[in-house]
Protein backbone atom coordinates (compact mmCIF):
# COMPACT_ATOMS: atom_id res chain seq x y z
CA UNK A 1 0.00 0.00 0.00
CA UNK A 2 2.71 2.55 0.95
CA UNK A 3 4.57 1.66 -2.51
CA UNK A 4 1.47 2.22 -4.41
CA UNK A 5 0.35 5.37 -2.42
CA UNK A 6 3.33 6.69 -3.57
CA UNK A 7 3.24 5.77 -6.80
CA UNK A 8 0.24 7.35 -6.97
CA UNK A 9 1.71 10.38 -5.62
CA UNK A 10 4.32 10.40 -8.06
CA UNK A 11 2.78 10.10 -11.16
CA UNK A 12 0.10 12.72 -9.37
CA UNK A 13 3.08 15.34 -9.48
CA UNK A 14 4.87 14.06 -12.54
CA UNK A 15 2.36 13.67 -15.53
CA UNK A 16 0.14 16.63 -14.85
CA UNK A 17 3.42 19.23 -14.66
CA UNK A 18 4.90 17.01 -18.09
CA UNK A 19 1.52 17.74 -20.03
CA UNK A 20 0.74 20.76 -18.73
CA UNK A 21 3.63 22.12 -21.17
CA UNK A 22 1.97 20.75 -23.73
CA UNK A 23 -0.20 23.30 -26.13
CA UNK A 24 -3.36 22.38 -24.50
CA UNK A 25 -2.33 22.89 -21.42
CA UNK A 26 -5.48 24.14 -19.66
CA UNK A 27 -7.25 21.37 -21.73
CA UNK A 28 -4.94 19.01 -20.76
CA UNK A 29 -5.15 19.97 -16.79
CA UNK A 30 -8.70 20.12 -16.33
CA UNK A 31 -8.81 16.45 -18.66
CA UNK A 32 -6.44 14.82 -16.08
CA UNK A 33 -8.07 16.86 -12.83
CA UNK A 34 -11.32 15.22 -14.24
CA UNK A 35 -10.33 11.74 -14.54
CA UNK A 36 -8.66 11.65 -10.89
CA UNK A 37 -12.02 12.98 -10.20
CA UNK A 38 -14.11 10.10 -12.03
CA UNK A 39 -11.34 7.28 -10.34
CA UNK A 40 -12.28 8.77 -7.18
CA UNK A 41 -16.25 8.34 -7.33
CA UNK A 42 -15.12 4.76 -9.02
CA UNK A 43 -13.20 3.46 -6.22
CA UNK A 44 -15.68 5.15 -3.63
CA UNK A 45 -18.32 2.78 -4.04
CA UNK A 46 -16.21 -0.16 -2.79
CA UNK A 47 -14.62 2.11 0.32
CA UNK A 48 -18.23 2.83 1.13
CA UNK A 49 -19.26 -0.95 0.73
CA UNK A 50 -16.34 -1.68 3.30
CA UNK A 51 -17.45 0.98 5.72
CA UNK A 52 -21.14 0.00 5.76
CA UNK A 53 -20.14 -2.82 7.13
CA UNK A 54 -17.36 -2.07 9.68
CA UNK A 55 -18.27 -2.89 13.12
CA UNK A 56 -17.19 -0.19 14.67
CA UNK A 57 -19.81 3.10 15.11
CA UNK A 58 -18.97 6.16 16.59
CA UNK A 59 -21.55 8.70 16.97
CA UNK A 60 -20.69 12.01 15.67
CA UNK A 61 -18.08 13.85 17.64
CA UNK A 62 -19.41 17.73 17.50
CA UNK A 63 -16.04 18.82 17.98
CA UNK A 64 -14.79 17.46 15.45
CA UNK A 65 -17.41 18.24 13.40
CA UNK A 66 -16.96 22.24 14.61
CA UNK A 67 -13.67 22.07 13.24
CA UNK A 68 -14.23 20.34 9.82
CA UNK A 69 -16.94 22.79 9.19
CA UNK A 70 -15.67 26.09 10.86
CA UNK A 71 -11.58 25.99 9.97
CA UNK A 72 -12.61 25.77 5.77
CA UNK A 73 -15.60 27.99 6.15
CA UNK A 74 -13.19 30.63 8.12
CA UNK A 75 -10.78 29.91 5.40
CA UNK A 76 -13.45 30.45 2.83
CA UNK A 77 -14.83 34.00 4.24
CA UNK A 78 -11.04 35.09 4.40
CA UNK A 79 -10.30 33.68 0.97
CA UNK A 80 -13.74 35.79 -0.28
CA UNK A 81 -12.24 39.08 2.03
CA UNK A 82 -9.13 39.13 0.37
CA UNK A 83 -9.39 37.94 -2.83
CA UNK A 84 -12.43 38.26 -4.40
CA UNK A 85 -13.68 41.59 -2.49
CA UNK A 86 -9.85 43.35 -3.14
CA UNK A 87 -9.81 41.94 -6.71
CA UNK A 88 -13.36 43.91 -6.81
CA UNK A 89 -12.02 47.38 -5.64
CA UNK A 90 -9.08 47.26 -7.92
CA UNK A 91 -11.00 46.56 -10.84
CA UNK A 92 -13.55 49.48 -9.10
CA UNK A 93 -10.27 51.58 -8.83
CA UNK A 94 -9.33 51.18 -12.31
CA UNK A 95 -12.98 51.90 -13.85
CA UNK A 96 -12.81 55.39 -11.44
CA UNK A 97 -9.08 56.08 -12.95
CA UNK A 98 -10.38 55.15 -17.18
CA UNK A 99 -13.72 57.28 -16.41
CA UNK A 100 -11.42 59.84 -15.09
CA UNK A 101 -9.14 60.04 -17.65
CA UNK A 102 -11.89 59.90 -20.36
CA UNK A 103 -13.60 62.73 -18.46
CA UNK A 104 -10.53 65.06 -18.88
CA UNK A 105 -9.47 64.16 -22.12
CA UNK A 106 -13.00 65.19 -23.42
CA UNK A 107 -12.94 67.96 -21.34
CA UNK A 108 -9.76 69.12 -23.11
CA UNK A 109 -11.32 67.97 -26.37
CA UNK A 110 -13.99 70.54 -25.72
CA UNK A 111 -11.53 73.46 -24.77
CA UNK B 1 -21.60 23.07 -0.44
CA UNK B 2 -19.69 26.66 -0.87
CA UNK B 3 -17.39 25.01 -3.23
CA UNK B 4 -20.35 24.10 -5.66
CA UNK B 5 -22.02 27.40 -5.38
CA UNK B 6 -19.15 29.29 -5.99
CA UNK B 7 -17.90 27.22 -8.69
CA UNK B 8 -21.14 26.93 -10.83
CA UNK B 9 -21.84 30.92 -10.17
CA UNK B 10 -18.28 31.63 -11.55
CA UNK B 11 -18.71 29.39 -14.06
CA UNK B 12 -21.82 31.09 -15.43
CA UNK B 13 -20.68 34.86 -14.95
CA UNK B 14 -16.85 33.91 -16.67
CA UNK B 15 -16.53 34.94 -20.30
CA UNK B 16 -15.09 31.63 -21.73
CA UNK B 17 -14.72 30.06 -25.21
CA UNK B 18 -16.96 27.35 -26.32
CA UNK B 19 -14.46 24.98 -26.73
CA UNK B 20 -12.64 26.06 -23.22
CA UNK B 21 -16.11 26.35 -21.02
CA UNK B 22 -17.15 23.02 -22.45
CA UNK B 23 -13.99 21.55 -20.98
CA UNK B 24 -13.83 23.39 -17.92
CA UNK B 25 -17.63 22.41 -17.18
CA UNK B 26 -17.03 18.32 -18.14
CA UNK B 27 -14.01 18.94 -15.59
CA UNK B 28 -16.40 21.18 -12.90
CA UNK B 29 -18.88 18.58 -13.33
CA UNK B 30 -16.79 15.74 -12.52
CA UNK B 31 -15.14 17.80 -9.50
CA UNK B 32 -18.48 18.49 -8.31
CA UNK B 33 -19.85 15.12 -8.21
CA UNK B 34 -17.06 13.73 -6.44
CA UNK B 35 -17.09 16.79 -3.93
CA UNK B 36 -20.79 15.21 -3.05
CA UNK B 37 -18.69 11.92 -3.25
CA UNK B 38 -16.36 13.14 -0.90
CA UNK B 39 -18.42 14.29 1.95
CA UNK B 40 -20.24 11.12 2.25
CA UNK B 41 -17.13 9.62 2.39
CA UNK B 42 -15.46 12.05 5.08
CA UNK B 43 -19.00 11.59 7.38
CA UNK B 44 -18.87 7.68 7.47
CA UNK B 45 -15.08 7.23 7.60
CA UNK B 46 -15.73 10.18 10.42
CA UNK B 47 -18.70 7.67 11.96
CA UNK B 48 -17.23 4.22 11.13
CA UNK B 49 -13.27 3.75 10.97
CA UNK B 50 -10.26 4.65 13.82
CA UNK B 51 -8.29 5.95 11.01
CA UNK B 52 -7.81 8.67 8.39
CA UNK B 53 -9.23 7.99 5.01
CA UNK B 54 -6.40 6.83 2.58
CA UNK B 55 -8.78 7.24 -0.41
CA UNK B 56 -9.85 10.43 0.50
CA UNK B 57 -6.00 11.90 1.23
CA UNK B 58 -4.67 10.56 -2.34
CA UNK B 59 -7.93 11.94 -3.90
CA UNK B 60 -7.09 15.23 -2.49
CA UNK B 61 -3.57 15.64 -3.28
CA UNK B 62 -4.61 14.64 -6.50
CA UNK B 63 -6.52 17.35 -7.20
CA UNK B 64 -4.56 20.02 -5.04
CA UNK B 65 -1.60 18.95 -7.45
CA UNK B 66 -3.84 19.28 -10.25
CA UNK B 67 -5.07 22.87 -9.66
CA UNK B 68 -1.36 23.76 -8.31
CA UNK B 69 -0.05 23.55 -12.05
CA UNK B 70 -3.43 24.94 -13.54
CA UNK B 71 -3.10 28.02 -11.46
CA UNK B 72 0.97 27.92 -12.34
CA UNK B 73 0.52 27.94 -16.16
CA UNK B 74 1.41 30.83 -17.92
CA UNK B 75 -1.95 33.02 -18.45
CA UNK B 76 -1.32 34.00 -21.86
CA UNK B 77 -1.12 30.45 -22.65
CA UNK B 78 -3.53 29.17 -20.47
CA UNK B 79 -6.48 31.56 -21.09
CA UNK B 80 -7.88 30.33 -17.59
CA UNK B 81 -7.76 34.32 -15.84
CA UNK B 82 -11.46 33.61 -15.36
CA UNK B 83 -11.62 30.71 -14.13
CA UNK B 84 -8.38 30.72 -11.79
CA UNK B 85 -10.51 32.33 -9.12
CA UNK B 86 -12.52 29.53 -8.69
CA UNK B 87 -9.71 26.85 -9.46
CA UNK B 88 -7.63 28.59 -6.34
CA UNK B 89 -10.53 28.71 -3.92
CA UNK B 90 -11.07 24.47 -4.53
CA UNK B 91 -7.58 24.17 -4.11
CA UNK B 92 -7.57 25.62 -0.92
CA UNK B 93 -10.96 24.33 0.05
CA UNK B 94 -9.17 20.49 -0.80
CA UNK B 95 -6.30 21.82 1.36
CA UNK B 96 -8.15 22.67 4.48
CA UNK B 97 -9.75 19.25 4.33
CA UNK B 98 -6.54 17.40 2.92
CA UNK B 99 -4.82 19.10 6.63
CA UNK B 100 -7.96 18.14 8.71
CA UNK B 101 -8.07 14.92 7.17
CA UNK B 102 -4.49 14.28 7.82
CA UNK B 103 -4.89 14.82 11.40
CA UNK B 104 -5.39 11.56 13.52
CA UNK B 105 -8.68 10.46 14.98
CA UNK B 106 -7.31 8.41 17.86
CA UNK B 107 -7.20 10.73 21.14
CA UNK B 108 -11.01 11.68 20.26
CA UNK B 109 -11.43 8.24 20.80
CA UNK B 110 -10.61 7.65 24.10
CA UNK B 111 -9.38 4.10 25.20
CA UNK B 112 -10.98 2.70 21.60
CA UNK B 113 -7.84 1.84 19.50
CA UNK B 114 -5.23 2.37 22.29
CA UNK B 115 -4.17 -1.80 21.95
CA UNK B 116 -3.50 -1.07 17.83
CA UNK B 117 -0.25 0.27 16.65
CA UNK B 118 0.32 3.99 15.61
CA UNK B 119 0.62 2.82 11.83
CA UNK B 120 -2.51 1.35 11.88
CA UNK B 121 -4.21 4.24 13.51
CA UNK B 122 -2.73 7.02 11.16
CA UNK B 123 -3.72 8.66 7.42
CA UNK B 124 -1.51 7.21 4.11
CA UNK B 125 0.53 10.73 4.63
CA UNK B 126 1.80 9.85 8.18
CA UNK B 127 2.81 6.51 6.95
CA UNK B 128 4.46 7.64 3.73
CA UNK B 129 6.61 10.06 5.64
CA UNK B 130 6.62 8.43 9.28
CA UNK B 131 4.94 11.13 11.07
CA UNK B 132 3.50 9.01 13.01
CA UNK B 133 6.44 8.79 14.95
CA UNK B 134 7.04 11.81 16.23
CA UNK B 135 4.72 11.96 19.18
CA UNK B 136 7.04 9.46 20.05
CA UNK B 137 10.49 10.92 19.49
CA UNK B 138 8.88 14.19 21.22
CA UNK B 139 8.30 11.92 24.33
CA UNK B 140 11.43 10.86 24.14
CA UNK B 141 12.72 14.29 24.26
CA UNK B 142 11.09 15.14 26.88
CA UNK B 143 11.49 12.29 29.40
CA UNK B 144 12.95 9.21 29.18
CA UNK B 145 11.05 6.60 27.48
CA UNK B 146 9.85 3.75 29.64
CA UNK B 147 7.76 -0.02 28.61
CA UNK B 148 4.53 1.65 28.80
CA UNK B 149 5.31 4.79 26.43
CA UNK B 150 6.47 2.95 23.80
CA UNK B 151 3.10 1.84 21.16
CA UNK B 152 1.70 -1.65 20.17
CA UNK B 153 2.88 -3.04 17.26
CA UNK B 154 0.53 -3.81 14.44
CA UNK B 155 -0.91 -7.42 13.68
CA UNK B 156 1.49 -8.93 11.40
CA UNK B 157 4.41 -8.35 13.55
CA UNK B 158 3.09 -9.06 16.71
CA UNK B 159 4.69 -12.19 18.32
CA UNK B 160 1.24 -14.62 18.41
CA UNK B 161 1.00 -14.26 14.55
CA UNK B 162 5.18 -14.44 14.02
CA UNK B 163 5.39 -17.62 15.80
CA UNK B 164 2.57 -19.19 14.02
CA UNK B 165 4.15 -18.15 10.18
CA UNK B 166 7.75 -19.51 11.82
CA UNK B 167 6.28 -22.60 12.95
CA UNK B 168 4.34 -23.46 9.97
CA UNK B 169 7.70 -22.66 7.80
CA UNK B 170 9.52 -24.85 10.11
CA UNK B 171 6.83 -27.62 9.82
CA UNK B 172 7.05 -27.55 6.15
CA UNK B 173 11.09 -27.64 6.25
CA UNK B 174 10.34 -31.23 8.43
Amino acid sequence: LRKASFLVLLISAAVPKALAMASESAYTVNTISATFSATFLLLLPLRLWKLRGSGFRRSVNWQGFTEAVGFPSLFSILFLKLMILGSWNIALNHTVVILDESFKSSCSAEA
Amino acid sequence: LLSIILLSYWTKASNLHAQQKLNFLASLFASQLAALGLGLLLLLEQQRSLKPSDLASLYLIASILCDAVYMSMPLENARQTSTSHPVFFRCFIHLALLVLESRTKHPAFGTVGKDQSPEELYGVLSRILFMWINPILLRGYKNVLVDKDLPSLSRDIKPEFTINAMLQIWSRRG
